[in-house]
């Protein structure tokens, strides 16, 4: 009966060694532990094995538990921007998804998605917990924050919409996009505007005469105006972005790795095949 | 580690690991030929004529070598004592709730399963001389209970229950209680442990070092679940 | 059966030390050092027992009884080993506010370099 045990001490140590996620190690320690203590209790040591379950089993698992819960994600900041990332009855889908998921696969970690809105991004960027961001994100779209740009997945364009019938009143855009490379804007006459949502009402109201926003977004924004506004509305590009993803400047292994899948799919012709999907 | 590719200094590692075994199994073999003898027979003729302690075990960490539980009192004190430091230094996550998990079925279960947890480590703690147990498994034990009491109601209302500002302070007039029973104990030239007044002493003296080790490890607890997930 | 079983324990120290040595993550060799403690403390009790050794507690029967002392010895240990591990989790998470990764040869750099930029 004893041996049956020692043997499954000598099994469960050489499991925890060759794990690759924390917590499955913790658990199997537990297990090591109660094991123990079961092999104190059939010597005759009912007060070793009392003190070694309650310590050894609860106590230690529970501050490892507590203290790693955080560890074994990868946390992904997102706004919702449907084909790219979007809730669809509860399940999240998307073009960014399907990548992002590939490279937890690989790292053997799980991957945690928050989405936010656009006025949240900068200060998620600054929280420690944030490790890639995703949503349709471009070079322009946040300029130097302290963020490594990957290598681009899909190509699309800045797009400008006008309303020819409105004169003398600003072109707008969302707040923080680097508009000084784009020639056809007076740069005095941007507006600013926190989401795309009071970007669309302004627009509607008359209080803008067009803005300037990507491809992606333009889409969703053209859903909002008003039949008689889209009569009137004139869209023409302005130049092109590339749709990348954005992890924070330390995190360089991170960077790296996501640099490796996006090449590995552009190569073997996956990352056509999940656009394909998605966008025709 | 992988095991294709070893590398020198792995080999290395692994050699003198291999040689240190194979010294200890060698001793272990050859003491064997000489006779492993039993080491505790002195303490059992000792103990056999104290009616008071029936479990042996607690007869030698408790009545004669009573110095390991007091300096292992400390180091647990002093463990306790780094957190508590620490925790003072430190502010709390940002983003941190009070509650661990939310659900209704846990709320339930565990308000009702917490007393009888609290009760099973108070019963091992005092009984230590009767039967396996002793003060730390039950200390450890009823911090464990109040932690899933914590899952029901939030770790911050605790504080109220428990009156943790009371005892935070107490905690150290129990050290110096069970202090006052070994010098007691070493000085007086009776013998403190036998007879009606032995088990009122032994019983004082298990039940304070529950509370401590009680006290101490819903500290440790609290200081985990306020900062869970930074590692 | 004694040499046996105490033989098979000193085998997971063994186990302990190596993956204490060998691994880069800091909370995987923290686990190994747990492995070795647990393993150590089973061996101090099992050099002196047999399987079927009735439990040290008085009218326990006329059979063969477990020695308390090492039993007693080790109790202390138990508790001595988890007072230890709280406090390394303590210094895990100063560590890792303060580098940003759990891997030692990277907090050995940074450590270095530390020191070389605050005493020229």
């Amino acid at each position: 009966m004893i041996l049956f045990f020692l043997f499954l001490l000598l099994v469960l140590a050489g499991a925890v060694l060759i794990q690759k996620r924390l917590l499955n190690a913790v658990i199997l320690l537990g297990v090591f532990s109660l094991t123990s203590s079961m092999i104190y209790f059939l010597v005759g040591a009912p007060d070793v094995a009392v003190t070694e379950g309650a310590i050894g089993v609860a106590f230690v698992t529970f501050i490892y538990v507590l203290a790693l819960s955080d560890q074994g994600k990868l946390h992904v900041v997102t706004e919702e921007i449907p084909p790219f990332f979007y809730q669809d009855k509860g399940r999240i889908q998307g073009i960014e998804y399907e990548i992002l998921q590939q490279l937890a696969d690989q790292l053997s970690l799980d991957l945690e998605v928050e989405f936010v809105k656009h006025s949240d991004l900068p200060s998620q960027i600054s929280s420690r917990r944030t490790e890639i961001i995703a949503g349709a994100f471009y070079k322009e779209y946040l300029p130097a924050s302290g963020l490594n740009i990957t290598l681009p997945f899909h190509q699309a364009s800045l797009a400008k919409i006008v309303d020819t019938q409105i004169e003398n009143a600003p072109i707008g855009t969302l707040t923080d996009l680097d508009v000084t490379d784009i020639k056809e804007i007076d740069a005095e006459r941007i507006s600013r505007f926190n989401a795309l949502e009071d970007l669309m009402s302004a627009y509607n109201k008359e209080k803008i005469s067009g803005f300037i926003s990507d491809s992606a977004r333009m889409s969703i924004a053209l859903n909002q105006i008003t039949t008689q506004k889209r009569k009137t509305s004139e869209i023409s590009q302005v130049s092109d972005i590339n749709y990348t993803f954005a992890i924070p400047s330390s995190e360089v292994e991170l960077t790296d790795k996501l640099n490796e899948l996006l090449e590995n799919l552009t190569k073997t012709g996956q990352l056509e095949k999940i656009l394909d999907r998605y966008l025709r | 580690m992988n095991i294709n590719r070893l590398s020198l200094k792995e080999i290395y590692v692994l050699a003198i690991v291999v040689i240190f075994l194979l010294l200890i199994i060698y001793a272990i073999f050859s003491q064997q030929q000489t006779g492993l003898q039993r080491v505790g027979g002195l303490y059992l003729k000792k103990l056999g004529a104290n009616p008071n302690i029936r479990n042996y075990v607690y007869g030698i960490y408790g009545m004669y070598r009573f110095y390991d539980t007091l300096f292992e009192l400390l180091i647990f004190s002093t463990a306790v004592l780094g957190i508590t430091i620490f925790s003072d230094l430190e502010e709390s996550r940002e983003s941190s709730s009070s509650e661990l998990i939310e659900s209704h079925v846990v709320d339930a279960s565990a308000s009702f399963l917490y007393p009888i947890i609290f009760l099973l480590g108070l019963y091992l703690a005092y009984s230590a001389h009767l039967g396996p147990g002793g003060g730390f498994a039950g200390g450890v034990i009823a911090g464990t209970g109040v932690l899933l009491l914590a899952i029901a109601i939030g770790a911050d209302r605790i504080g109220q229950l428990f009156y943790e500002q009371f005892m935070k302070k107490v905690e150290y007039l129990i050290l110096l209680l069970v202090l006052a029973i070994v010098l007691c104990s070493a000085v007086l030239p009776i013998d403190i442990y036998t007879g009606n007044r032995g088990t009122a002493v032994i019983i004082i003296a298990n039940l304070s070092m529950g509370a401590k080790v009680f006290i101490g490890s819903w500290t440790i607890l609290h200081f985990f679940v306020k900062h869970r997930g930074e590692i | 059966m004694t040499l046996f079983t105490s033989t098979i324990s000193i085998l997971v120290v063994g186990l302990g030390i190596i993956g204490l040595i060998l691994k880069k993550n800091v909370l995987m060799k923290l686990l190994s050092l747990n492995i070795v403690n647990t393993s150590t403390i089973l061996f101090f009790v099992l050099i002196v027992s047999e399987q079927g050794d009735r439990a040290p507690i008085g009218s326990s029967g006329l059979a063969r009884m477990a020695d308390p002392l090492p039993q007693a010895l080790v109790l202390t240990s138990i508790v001595i080993n988890f007072g230890v591990l709280a406090l390394s989790l303590l210094f895990t998470m100063v560590l890792v506010k303060r580098y940003h990764t759990l891997d030692i040869d990277k907090i050995e750099t940074s450590v270095k370099r530390d020191y070389k930029e605050e005493s020229p």
